[in-house]
């Protein structure tokens, strides 16, 4: 199986290259074809060498391509991957997820224009994340780090004819450089370090370097971290995800929900003993904590059905990293497979609603949609479930367990927050099932308007910047009208609501196949499969703290998941004028409320800490520096002295070969005389 | 290891037979073309409307073949990484460097094939002389490289010479060509001069012609060679090989040979004739200037060699680039660049020399490496300025190439690339060239030259990003019109070639870089 | 015979060279290298390197400086044509420069142990070969053996010069270099046409 590991990336890569050199003139059925070929059969390998690999102990499938780059003594790079445990899991879920969104999109991008470019980087962006997920050194692991960060850029800017996508794809571009500069930057001090790149060789020696060197140490744990809070969107650099939502909604599912933002957890947890050894834990364990509360607090007044997502993207991010940051790494592993599912459901599932309002994306104008579309609810239902940590949903088990190893560890503090956080969690999701499918329809087209029970009037109204602004509710398409009126389907019963169809089956199947994953995903055990590999001691030592402790744990997680739904419940469709008065009437509500749907200010905050002394410094450099000293001194002197000499040394140049020779004969004196000379 | 000794008792028997020949079969391959494409040019006939868009293809498929065959041997022979091969009673020696300076040449001269059809029917003069000469000069030019003995040097070293002037003047109804084909000839009469002397001192001194014989002296010992002769001619083969590899102040045919001759030729010298004249350059240097295995053979002209080659690699290094900015003509601006990299590609010589064998540095593996980025990036920019040439005339100022990014964006693309990579810009193949060139030069100690190369290598950004400028950020004003290119299908091919494996070994270095050290000089 | 002869033709040959260089007059420039050739050849004679002295004398001053001589004849020079327009200055720099320079490997040359330890040049040489190394047979037997494919390779040389010389010297049957006009004729059917002609 090894030998074929190549295979695993490469075929995905053979379908961005027929896509994105041919597939303008492909008919659509082929580029779907292609385009889901790969994905499919990488799945397949990636399952077969899994099962290769779990069936041994500890066994791990290598395979080599020879030397990537080789410069001197101790510098070379191979170009080889491996498959152990960790990244089978990985690829798992970067490979079978991944493909069922991209059954998903044959549905979704029926329509659209640029089909076939969607599926080349689509299918880039596969190659890119298996890359990365199996590579076995880290050089190798920062070529799909960057190629996966290339594609979410042209993803995120993919209706590229709208200007507000393309600056969501650019911000995402610039955000993520700041992590990167911290990763390369730690890449150099690992190999100053260790003299390797070898993944394995790197983790292996830690603990021995770190008892030589801390603060080497800890400076690579950290800055190999920034790169992690850069492409997995924590604090401080987490702003670019909620902006990426732009891009078309199986990216947000694939990209920016279930696989590539969890590469920075997924890189803390293959140099788990680096990370171990660096004394560099507190502070992820605070960061993912901190993230997952803020970003929780954000999205309890978000709007647009997709930001609420994003946000809560971020804030399941920020859980796994609070695993890790209590050195529970098969933890975090495992709710970043749980949460691939049910962030997929939920971004599909939410994809599946815009698609059936033609691109309405504003819960304001939704509402009642279950009985319209109640596949679609369910498989929703099922992924809010799943992300409240419902008990016996996957996201129970999985958010528990974090927290569970965060109390075992003894972090009461960051416990609580955690705890806050699920009751958040809750009480957003069901917030969002609530005013999508619950209710009335509030939309256009709804006859009997909004005046009960309805969402209008009771958020405040929007900000005067207006969403709109960094964040266009409509795909610039412009193709609304061009969707045929499906016809009717199980779930739908078009009276009066043509406008309002349900999803093909491409775009079903693959829903009902991650709702049932969300549901029962958790059963899956994925810690203490990891674990078995590689334990860590502080696993080892949480472990034991007994099955009594979980036993509390659940019943206390449970507790706080029901009564975050109750409330939201409660708020939104039961008592909406207990949630009006808590609002309006009280100052602490409306304080909330306005702090939430305005992001925390967080943006503003950067503009004015970062962005405005940035730009003025800057602005002042180029006058100082760029203006007067290249410019002026630099170039044009340099410039003109060089050119000056090159004019004066062109004059040479007479073009008669009595001056040649002469030159010649010249040089044949001096040359001579030099030789003689230096031979003594 | 008598010379006159070897005269007189060279065995009754003839000592030459069939595996010497198989030993030189890729030259026997290209000097056999050579001569077909001579005949072959009698039965074909040229057809009367100047468009035509095959003309005389069976040439240029005749002759490509025979470089491909050439190539494919010599390709072969790195392959089966054969030992060194001594044939023709020690005139000549195959080895893999050998082989790896043939095959740049053998491809120097493949890209210029694969640009003349078109070169040549625009111009009207589509005949097989012109294939002939350019099969016949990289033939002499494989065999120049692999000669073992100071007698195949001068004479392999005057063929490629004699070709090389007349395919400069080919065009012969043009001025320029003519000029600067004369030029070339009458300086190079006076550069043979100097070799032809400085062989007969090397002669003198060793009282050898084999050179094989000469280092089995040298590293004997036995008896000790006369280091003041010996250092006179080594100075004054210097001289010659200075000369043909452009290096300062022996350059000054190169402006007006390169501006003179097809730009198909040009690239073509700036590729092959220095890639064969630095070979010898190298051997000669590491022969009898190398650090040895225990030692230099003799001191005296380890100094001389180190002194003279460091010495004319900084003059050319900084004349090259600072003429270079003056130039107003794209050919021109590159012929100064090729100056320039002769510089840089003298440095490589230098670290060359530093090596000791066995060790861990192979002599030349840098140099090696630069040869062949450097070969995709004048060929690569020489066929695109004919390429897109009309009538008998290239596209050769750099203020025709304004807007080129609207006309041909493909074009455009291409030449970027290579001016990217001329510049040193990662992550193109000109990068590592330079990398590993100046990286040898300081881990060999000389750190001055790898200084006056980054700085010139500086300068140099300045006139290549020029012709960028002007493709993509000028207007196009008046200039020559846009040809067709649909029929060019061979200057696409060439230019596409070029452009991608620049990027390729931009991309895989170090596979490149492996093979350049397995077949640098032992 | 003494060494004396020797170091005269030397000499001379150095004032001949000297001569060709200088003369205005080609025709006398050329007659001046034919006096160097015929002193080179002496100068081979008295090395005992007979072959090269007659071969010195039969293909240089004979054959190609009388085909010097036709050329310069038939370009037919005017005096303005032969003016020359380099400086003073630079003539005298260039002969300082060549001085120079020849003092320079003349000091090389004397440093040089090879030549110090050389036996005197009419002193009877021991060594029966050696003695006549400088005669046809050995020089031929080299030619075939040791140099035997740069003897072969020579051929190749003439083959470009000849290729050469015809390209670039043809008649010139066209007007304007588009391709228009009469077809162009190759080398080769040059070549033939000469072979029917000289056949017929």
């Amino acid at each position: 199986m090894a030998r074929y590991l190549f295979l695993i990336p490469i075929l995905p890569f053979a379908g961005f290259l027929v896509n994105g050199l041919a597939g303008r003139r492909l008919p659509r059925w082929a580029v779907s074809l292609v385009g889901c070929a790969g994905p499919t059969a990488a799945a397949v390998l990636a399952g077969l060498a899994f099962s290769e690999v779990a069936a041994g102990p500890a066994s791990v499938l290598q395979a080599s391509l020879g030397d990537w780059i080789r410069a001197g003594r101790d510098f070379h790079v191979p170009l080889a991957l491996s498959l152990d445990r960790l990244s089978g899991v990985m690829a798992l879920v970067v490979t079978g997820v991944g493909t069922l969104i991209h059954v998903y999109s044959i549905g979704y991008m029926r329509e659209d224009p640029g089909y076939a470019r969607f599926f080349a980087y689509l299918n880039l962006f596969m190659a890119a994340m298996l890359v990365l997920v199996l590579a076995d050194n880290i050089l190798l692991l920062f070529l799909g780090w960057e190629g996966v960060g290339l594609c979410s850029y042209l993803l995120i800017g993919f209706w590229y004819k709208d200007l507000s996508n393309c600056d969501a794809g650019i911000k995402a571009f610039v955000v993520n450089r700041i992590g990167d500069f911290g990763f390369i930057l730690g890449v150099f001090l690992i190999f100053i370090t260790f003299g390797t790149f070898e993944l394995e060789a790197i983790d292996s020696r830690a603990a021995a370097a770190a008892a030589r060197d801390p603060l080497v140490m800890k400076a690579i744990a950290l800055l190999l971290f920034l790169g992690a809070t850069g492409k997995s969107a924590q604090i401080p650099l987490y702003v670019w995800l909620p902006d990426a939502m732009a891009g078309p909604t199986p990216v947000s599912a694939l990209i920016h929900a279930a696989t590539m933002v969890t590469s920075g957890v997924y890189l803390l947890a293959r140099l788990d003993q680096l990370f171990l050894a660096s004394g560099a834990l507190p502070v992820v364990a605070w960061i993912g904590a901190l993230t997952a509360l803020l970003a929780a607090l954000i999205a309890l007044a978000q709007t647009d059905i997709k930001k609420v997502l994003a946000y809560s993207t971020v804030s399941q991010l920020g859980y796994m990293f609070l695993a890790c940051g209590v050195a529970a790494f098969p933890v975090a592993i495992f709710h970043l497979v749980t949460h691939a599912f049910f962030k997929a459901v939920l971004f599909l599932g939410a994809g599946a609603v815009i698609h059936s309002l033609h691109h309405e994306q504003d819960m304001r104008r939704m509402g009642g949609l279950f009985r319209r579309i109640p596949l679609t609810g369910a498989v929703f239902l099922a992924g809010a479930l799943a992300l409240s940590g419902f008990p016996l949903t996957s996201g129970f088990f999985s958010k528990d367990e974090i927290l569970h190893e965060t109390l075992s560890g003894g972090q009461g503090l960051l416990y609580s927050v955690g705890l806050t956080t699920a009751v958040l969690t809750a009480f957003y999701a069901f917030r969002q099932f609530a005013l999508v499918f619950l209710g009335t329809y509030r939309g256009a087209g709804a006859e009997r308007g909004d005046a009960h029970g309805g969402g209008h009037g009771t958020f405040p109204p929007r900000s005067p910047r207006g969403d709109e602004h960094t964040f266009p509710p409509r795909s610039p398409r412009g193709d609304e009208h061009t969707f045929p009126p499906r016809s009717p389907r199980g779930d739908e019963h078009g009276h009066g609501a043509h406008e309002i169809h349900g999803s093909p089956p491409s775009m079903m199947a693959p829903l009902a196949v991650l709702a049932f994953l969300a549901l029962c995903g958790g059963f899956l055990a994925v810690p203490h499969f990891l674990a078995g590999s590689g334990e860590t001691a502080a696993h080892a030592a949480a472990g034991t703290a007994g099955a009594e402790g979980q036993v509390t744990g659940w019943i206390v997680g449970g507790a706080a998941t029901v009564l975050g739904i109750l409330a939201a419940l409660g708020l939104f469709v039961w008592r909406p004028a207990l949630r009006e008065r808590i609002v309006q009437g009280t100052a602490g509500g409306r304080l909330l409320a306005r702090l939430s749907l305005d992001k925390l200010y967080v943006d503003e905050l950067y503009d004015a800490l970062v962005v405005k002394p940035f730009w003025f410094l800057s602005h002042v450099l180029f006058l100082v520096i760029d203006r007067f000293v290249i410019d002026f001194a630099c170039v044009r002197g340099t410039g003109l002295l060089a050119r000056t000499l090159g004019a004066a040394l062109g004059r040479l140049q007479t073009g008669k070969i009595p001056s040649y020779a002469f030159y010649f004969v010249g040089g044949v004196l001096v040359l001579m005389t030099l030789v003689l000379w230096a031979a003594g | 290891m008598n010379g006159l000794f070897t005269i007189l008792d060279a065995p009754a028997a003839p000592a030459i037979g069939w595996d010497d020949l198989g030993g030189i079969l890729p030259v026997l391959v290209l000097l056999a073309t050579g001569s077909l494409a001579l005949v072959l040019d009698l039965f074909l006939k040229e057809e009367a409307s100047p468009p035509v868009p095959a003309g005389k293809w069976p040439l240029s498929f005749v002759s490509l073949l025979g470089t491909a065959v050439a190539g494919a041997l010599l390709c072969g022979h790195i392959g089966a990484a054969g030992k060194p091969w001594s044939g023709f009673l020690g005139a000549v020696q195959v080895d893999l460097f050998s082989d790896a300076i043939g095959l740049i040449v053998v491809l120097g001269a493949a890209f210029c094939l694969l640009g003349a059809g078109d070169a040549l029917r625009r111009r009207g003069i589509e005949q097989g002389e012109f294939h002939a000469l350019v099969l016949y000069a990289a033939a002499s030019m494989v065999l120049f490289v692999q000669s073992a003995s100071l007698v195949m040097v001068f004479l392999s070293l005057e063929a490629l010479s004699m070709a090389v002037y007349i395919l400069t003047a080919f065009q012969r109804d043009e001025k320029r060509a003519v000029e600067g084909g004369l030029k070339y000839f009458v300086l190079g009469g006076l550069s043979s001069g100097f070799l032809l002397l400085g062989l007969a001192f090397i002669y003198g001194a060793t009282r050898s012609t084999n050179l094989t014989d000469i280092a089995g002296a040298l590293a004997g010992g036995q008896p000790p060679a006369d280091s003041s002769l010996l250092v006179a001619g080594l100075g004054l083969t210097l001289i010659g090989l200075a000369f043909k590899v452009g290096a300062f102040p022996f350059h000054a045919w190169v402006p007006d040979a390169y501006e003179g001759a097809m730009s198909v030729v040009t690239g073509f010298m700036a590729v092959a004739v220095k890639a064969a004249s630095f070979g010898v350059l190298l051997r000669v240097a590491v022969l009898f200037g190398g650090a040895g295995a225990s030692g230099p053979g003799s001191p005296e002209a380890r100094g001389a060699l180190l002194a003279g080659i460091s010495g004319l690699a900084v003059v050319t290094m900084i004349f090259g680039n600072l003429a270079a900015l003056a130039q107003s003509s794209a050919k021109r601006m590159l012929a100064y660049s090729a100056i320039a990299h002769t510089g840089y590609l003298l440095v490589g010589a230098v670290s060359a020399m530093e090596a000791r064998p066995g060790g861990e540095q192979a002599a030349g593996a840098g140099l090696l490496f630069y040869l062949f980025p450097y070969a995709l990036m004048s060929l690569g920019a020489f066929i695109c300025l004919s390429h897109l040439g009309e009538g008998a005339e290239d596209r050769e100022s750099i203020d025709s190439l304004r807007g080129l990014a609207e006309r041909h964006p493909a074009h455009a693309l291409a030449l970027l690339v290579i001016m990217v990579s001329f510049a040193g810009i990662p992550p193109t193949a000109g990068f590592w060239g330079k990398l590993f060139i100046f990286r040898e030069a300081i881990a060999t100690g000389h750190w001055e030259l790898a200084l006056v190369g980054i700085l010139t290598s500086i300068v140099s950004v300045y006139y290549y990003l020029r012709l960028v400028v002007a493709m993509y950020m000028l207007p196009q004003e008046g200039g020559l019109p846009a040809p067709s290119l649909e029929a060019r299908i061979g200057g696409k091919l060439a230019l596409a070639i070029a452009a991608i494996a620049v990027v390729l070994v931009g991309l895989f270095p170090g596979i490149f870089f492996q093979i350049s050290a397995a077949c640098a000089l032992r | 015979m003494d060494s004396s002869v020797f170091h005269i033709c030397g000499l001379l040959s150095v004032a001949a060279a000297a001569l060709v260089v200088t003369r205005r007059n080609p025709v006398y420039s050329t007659i001046y290298l034919v006096l160097f050739f015929t002193l080179i050849s002496l100068e081979f004679l008295i090395l005992r390197a007979p072959f090269l002295a007659i071969v010195q004398v039969l293909v240089y001053a004979g054959a190609i400086m009388v085909l010097f001589l036709f050329v310069i004849m038939l370009l037919n020079l005017t005096p303005e044509e032969l003016r020359e327009d380099v400086s003073r200055s630079r003539k005298v720099l260039s002969g300082a420069f060549a001085a120079l320079i020849f003092v320079l490997l003349a000091a090389a040359i004397r440093r040089s142990d090879t030549v110090r330890d050389a036996p005197n040049l009419v002193a009877p040489i021991e060594d029966p070969g050696l003695a006549k190394a400088g005669e046809a047979p050995a020089i031929g037997t080299a030619l075939f053996t040791t140099h035997a494919l740069a003897f072969e390779f020579s051929s190749i040389l003439i083959l470009v010069a000849i290729v050469g010389a015809i390209h670039l010297t043809k008649r010139r049957g066209r007007a304007a270099p588009s391709g228009q006009g009469a077809p162009a004729q190759g080398t080769g059917e040059q070549v033939q046409a000469a072979a029917e002609a000289s056949g017929t």
